[in-house]
Formats: structure tokens, C-alpha cells, sequence
């Protein structure tokens, strides 16, 4: 595979939150710090995270979310017509704040890019929809598009996803076995894929070797350049420790594959790819 | 004429009371507390949630599902031939349950939810009931492994026929067969076959031993299976989502009139309060079906609790208590004053709240206005 690029590390978005920052979001929530207070403390953990990103030599960096307490609530808490409410729990112990429609949703400033859609496969039938929403959502954007979806019944939801106008979608799957990967050898991928090879729900650190058999599946299917590596979902529910030693093994396993392959790391352009519109394959 | 949760109820707290489950949660990670000490704080929880629905006006009561981590999980882990795999996303919700992988065929060696059931009973006089999860929606939403979906649910309903009769052998006065798989089976022949003989093996011994067993589909229209697969089994009453299964209606229009039936009609994933008058006319409306009569209708949430914060949900069984006790007058004065007759149309029945169309709106605008506005 000399010349061949490809297998570029990354992350789905969040990091774990440095117990400083937890008690000093507590204490915010309780009115006991200031705004400034609380950026300062968020700003000082996204360049932490930076700083690791960078050493340990990850392709493609994220800012690891420090200044969000849930994926869905900040984008709430961001914009006009939502009122924040109480606790749910959405499993074990882990729980977000459910926001609440109380009038007409606007956009009122720029928040962020980021079009993670878990719940694209939770409903078969408006899978339809989320393509003609995504489609909306990219119309005339000049980058690579990616949209993140986990937990979901997979296998119903292929090779229907594919309809959805992103350059690359990021699935968990560590968590499903890599059972997806089967299918596409009947129904081709026709997407960048971001590759779920760590448990973002165990405290377990995977070993190397593991990954690289999950990176291993995935070539028997997809091209390297197509293939973007990193955990299954945020990595935000597990401690900073955690998250650095499963961090550092995607890192490794990487690493070791490409080494025994010959794939190179330069990086590609960003820029949007044929991939984008190129939907489920017409059965022949 | 009575009300009742589907099961789980918020183990959040009120707004600005100490979060102790989830504290507790950390403290035995850490091994700060034991397992002990872990079930005692789940034991003042249950107590409160216990007394937050029997101050509601509701009976029979439920503990919350407080004890078990997903509705599934629990379950499998206290049968014999399980193993705990990844989560799976619950139907079209934001919950989500570690799916159960079968690594041989289940078999019931120990009770598992009739200590959970004794506790909850113990803290009121009033009667408590207890869910178990059924056979056919575990062995459907589980990775069935090596042994086929089908043997793996017939397996289940065995092994859960086990746990009902340890139930009520227990002095259970009612249980409440979760199935909401029921939801998935649609025209499939295979699989209403499958649905209908999976839960007579589970209700095998049960009908006149004293103990009501009620089945209960929520998370979806259920109509599609047939009456015949639904109503199969010697169920004693039904409890149907119909806010996200509407079609659920045509079911209950079809149930033998001997069975209770129980509106879901609170809509437990909305945090808009419900309208007592679509609860009311529900109520009545399943009455009139097959001349079954308001003692055998109860009205209920449209699934579990837990989709919503706490103060929602409390604000919700309120409402639900209230609209039971109104449900159960005969017509008064009373009765009269607590209702808003306009709220009882067909527009607001299906919107689960006082909906009229924007001409009536207008029209009710302009009638509420000063006379000497409009002249």
C-alpha cells in the first residue's frame, strides 16, 4: 500500500472533564462562581487537551467539549425558544438536562459546527428525513461533512444512512461487535467512515492488539484514505485518565498498522468529497 | 375506576433537593459503601417515590423501577444463560439498555424481583404491583447468540412463569407482563404465532389463582398484530400506550369486555401537562366498549415516567390521580364545575390537550373581548 494515505486518528467530540472543572460547573450551577470564573477553567482544560492531542500524535484534533455538559442540552442552552429543564437519565447513571420547546426555535449567534445525529437509526421511517434535514444543514458547505451516529439498530438502518448528504459518517463499533462491517462487503460503504475501535462505557482499556484487528476488519472493506479512526462516541463519560490511556491506544494501534502496511499520514484537503451524494448502491 | 404508573418513575430528585442515588452510584464505585449501603439509599427513594404516588391519588402503586438499571438487563441477569453485551438505543427514546446476549438457553433458578416487590409493599397499605419484563419482547431486543429467537423465547417464557408464580406465591396481588415488543410484530405470521404461544407458557397456572396479570405494550401501535395475538392469552387487563400507538384504540374497541383495560393516555415523553377532560373522556370511552364498565377501566401514563424530570412527572400523576377521581363520579355539580366542556372535542382528544381550530380560537377571542371593543 506504499503512497497510500489514510487511517488519520481523531476523536467523535468530547473528552473527559477534569475533576477541577466538574465541582467548578457545580458550583456555577449553584451560583458560587462567576461566568469568567468557569471560562477561564474551561479554556485552561480545552488547552490541556490540545496539548495531549498534539503529543501523543493524533491526526485530527478536537477541543474535547469542556464548555458542554450534554451534546444536545448546549445547543439549547445556545439558542432561542428552549427553556432547560430538570434531570433524565438516559442509562446506568448517567442523566441530561431535558430541553423544553416554549416557543419558536432560532438561532440568535453562532454556536458551533457539529452534526451529530445519534438518533438517526432510533426510527426507520424518517430516515428520509434526516437526509432531507442533513441536506439543508450542508447545502453549499465547502467541507468535509460528517455526521455521527451511534447506538442504533444498524443493521436496519443499512444501506439506507448512506442517503444521508455527509463526506463521512461516524458509527460505534466496538460496542456492536463490528457486526456493520459484514454488510458492507454485500452492500459497498460508499462514504469516509469514522471507526468506533474503543468502549467509551468501559472502564476496560483495550489493548493494541485489539484495535488493530478492528482496524484490520474494516481494510478487508474499505480503502485506508476512506477511513478515519477514533473511540466509539464522546469519550466524556469516562475519567481524564481514562480517556487518555484509550486515547493513546487508538494512537498505538494506528500507528502499528501503518507501519506494517506502508499507509503514510498526510492529511486530506478537507474539502468536500464525491462521497457526500454518492447514496445507497441501486441493487443490481 | 382507578390510576396507576406503567412502572418506572423518575429517580431524579426535585428541583433543589440533593441528588442521593446518583452520589451513591459513585460512592459504591469507589468502595465507599456496600452493597448494603447502596440499597438503603435506594430503600429512602423508594419510600418517597412510594408516598409521591399514594399522595397522587394513585393505586396500584409501583416502586419506581428504582432498582433496576433498564427494563431488560435486570432480568437477564438474574437468569441462568446470559451474558451483558453493548447499549442499544430503547425503541425510538433517548434511554438506552445494555442488550442481553444468550449464551444458552435461560433458565429461572432464584426469584429476582420478589424481595424488590416485598420492600415496596412493606412501606404502604396500599396495594403495589410488580413488572416483569416479557418473554417475548427480552428474547426480541436480545442478541439471541447461537439458540434461535424462538427457543430463546419460549425458553423465557418458561423460565419467567417461574418468576410470576415466586410472585405470587409472594402475596403479589397484581402483576404487570411488559411487552412491548408486541409493537414490532405487525403481519408477520411467524411472529404473532411465536407472541401467542409464548405468553400462554407464561401465564400457564395463572387465571384463577387470584392473582391479576395484566400485559402491557406501550412505545407504539400494537393494532397491526391482530386481536387475536393480543388478546390470546388469559391476560386479566391490557395497558396500551395511546399517544405513541393511537391505533391502540382500535384494540380496545376489540378487547372481550370481561378484561380491564388501561388508557395510557398521559403522555410520559411531552413535559406539556396533560388536560383532565381527554383523560375523563378516555376513561369513559374504554368503559363503553364492549360493556365493560368504569370498574374495569384505569387511566395510566403512555410508558414510563423516567423520559421526563421529576417535577414533570409528579406535576403528571397529579393530574392523573385527579382525573381518576373524576372518572369515577357519577354526574354532579361538582363534576360539572371541574371540567371545561369545550376541552372534549375530537381536535383535542388527539392532541392530548384543548386544541380548537384557528377559526373557533378566533371566535373565542373575539368573544372574550369587552363589548365595548367590538363596537
Amino acid at each position: 500500500m506504499t503512497g497510500v494515505n489514510g487511517l488519520w486518528t481523531t476523536s467523535v467530540g468530547s473528552f473527559g472533564k477534569p475533576p477541577e472543572l466538574l465541582k467548578a460547573r457545580a458550583d456555577h450551577a449553584a451560583g458560587r462562581i462567576s461566568d469568567q470564573d468557569l471560562d477561564a477553567l474551561e479554556r485552561a482544560a480545552t488547552e490541556r487537551w490540545i496539548r495531549f492531542q498534539e503529543e501523543i500524535g493524533v491526526d485530527i484534533l478536537v477541543d474535547g467539549e469542556m464548555y458542554r455538559g450534554d451534546m444536545a442540552t448546549y445547543f439549547a442552552e445556545e439558542m432561542a425558544g428552549f427553556e432547560i429543564g430538570g434531570l433524565v437519565r438516559s442509562y446506568g447513571n448517567r442523566y441530561y438536562r431535558k430541553p423544553i420547546a416554549v416557543g419558536g426555535i432560532r438561532r440568535t449567534h453562532p454556536i458551533t459546527v457539529d452534526f451529530d445525529e445519534p438518533a438517526a437509526s432510533a426510527r426507520m421511517e424518517e430516515l428520509p428525513l434526516v437526509a432531507e434535514a442533513m441536506a439543508i444543514v450542508t447545502d453549499g458547505l465547502e467541507a468535509h461533512a460528517i455526521t455521527h451516529i451511534c447506538y442504533g439498530d444498524f443493521m436496519r438502518a443499512y444501506p439506507t444512512m448512506l442517503d444521508i448528504p455527509v463526506d463521512q459518517i461516524d458509527l460505534e463499533m466496538t460496542n456492536s461487535n463490528f457486526d456493520l462491517l459484514e454488510r458492507f462487503r454485500d452492500i459497498p460503504f460508499t462514504k469516509a467512515i469514522g471507526l468506533g475501535v474503543v468502549d467509551v462505557h468501559s472502564h476496560r482499556i483495550e489493548s493494541v492488539d485489539e484495535v488493530v484487528r478492528g482496524i484490520k476488519l474494516a481494510l478487508e472493506v474499505l480503502p485506508p484514505d476512506r477511513i478515519f479512526v477514533d473511540p466509539d462516541c464522546g469519550l466524556k463519560t469516562r475519567t481524564v485518565d481514562e480517556t487518555e490511556a484509550k486515547m493513546r491506544v487508538v494512537v498505538q494501534a494506528v500507528r502499528q498498522v501503518r507501519n506494517e502496511l506502508g499507509i503514510g499520514d498526510e492529511l486530506p484537503d478537507g474539502k468536500p468529497t464525491e462521497g457526500r451524494h454518492r447514496g445507497a448502491p441501486v441493487p443490481a | 375506576m382507578f390510576a396507576t404508573l406503567v412502572g418506572a418513575y423518575p429517580r431524579t430528585p426535585l428541583p433543589g433537593h440533593p441528588f442521593r442515588l446518583r452520589a451513591a452510584y459513585g460512592q459504591l464505585e469507589r468502595g465507599e459503601i456496600d452493597a448494603a449501603g447502596f440499597r438503603s439509599v435506594q430503600d429512602d427513594l423508594i419510600r418517597e417515590l412510594v408516598a409521591e404516588q399514594e399522595a397522587a391519588g394513585l393505586e396500584p402503586l409501583t416502586d419506581g423501577g428504582i432498582r433496576a438499571e433498564d427494563p431488560l438487563t435486570y432480568v437477564a441477569r438474574g437468569l441462568e444463560g446470559f451474558e451483558i453485551s453493548g447499549l442499544l438505543r430503547y425503541f425510538d427514546t433517548n434511554t438506552y439498555f445494555r442488550q442481553p446476549r444468550a449464551i444458552a438457553e435461560p433458565r429461572w433458578t432464584r426469584p429476582i424481583t420478589v424481595e424488590d416487590w416485598r420492600f415496596a409493599a412493606s412501606t404502604t397499605k396500599k396495594a403495589v404491583k410488580q413488572n416483569v419484563i416479557g418473554p417475548y419482547t427480552l428474547g426480541r431486543l436480545s442478541d439471541a447468540g447461537e439458540i434461535a429467537q424462538q427457543r430463546l423465547t419460549l425458553a423465557l417464557a418458561e423460565a419467567l412463569n417461574h418468576e410470576l408464580h415466586a410472585l405470587a406465591a409472594a402475596g403479589c396481588p397484581l402483576i404487570q407482563v411488559d411487552e412491548d415488543g408486541a409493537t414490532l410484530i405487525g403481519e408477520d405470521r411467524e411472529q404473532r404465532a411465536l407472541f401467542r404461544e409464548a405468553q400462554r407458557i407464561l401465564l400457564d397456572g395463572f387465571g384463577s389463582n387470584g392473582t391479576h396479570v395484566s400485559l402491557a405494550i406501550t412505545m407504539g401501535n400494537a393494532d397491526k398484530s391482530g386481536e387475536d395475538t393480543i388478546f390470546d392469552a388469559p391476560y386479566a387487563s391490557y395497558l396500551f400506550d395511546l399517544i405513541a400507538g393511537p391505533d391502540n384504540w382500535r384494540l380496545i374497541a376489540r378487547a372481550p369486555g370481561e378484561r380491564g383495560i388501561i388508557c395510557g393516555v398521559v403522555d410520559a415523553r411531552n413535559t406539556a401537562l396533560d388536560t383532565k377532560e381527554v383523560l375523563i373522556w378516555a376513561a369513559h370511552y374504554a368503559a363503553s366498549t364492549g360493556g365493560r364498565g368504569l370498574a374495569r377501566v384505569g387511566l395510566s401514563p403512555s410508558a414510563s415516567l423516567e423520559y421526563l424530570p421529576r417535577d414533570r412527572a409528579l406535576a403528571k400523576i397529579k393530574v392523573l390521580g385527579e382525573a381518576a377521581r373524576l372518572a369515577a363520579m357519577a354526574p354532579s355539580e361538582e363534576l360539572a364545575q371541574a371540567l371545561d366542556p369545550r376541552a372534549v372535542d375530537i381536535r383535542s382528544a388527539a392532541f392530548g390537550r384543548y386544541a380548537p381550530t384557528a377559526r373557533k380560537a378566533a371566535e373565542e377571542a373575539q368573544a372574550a373581548q369587552p363589548a365595548e371593543e367590538l363596537a
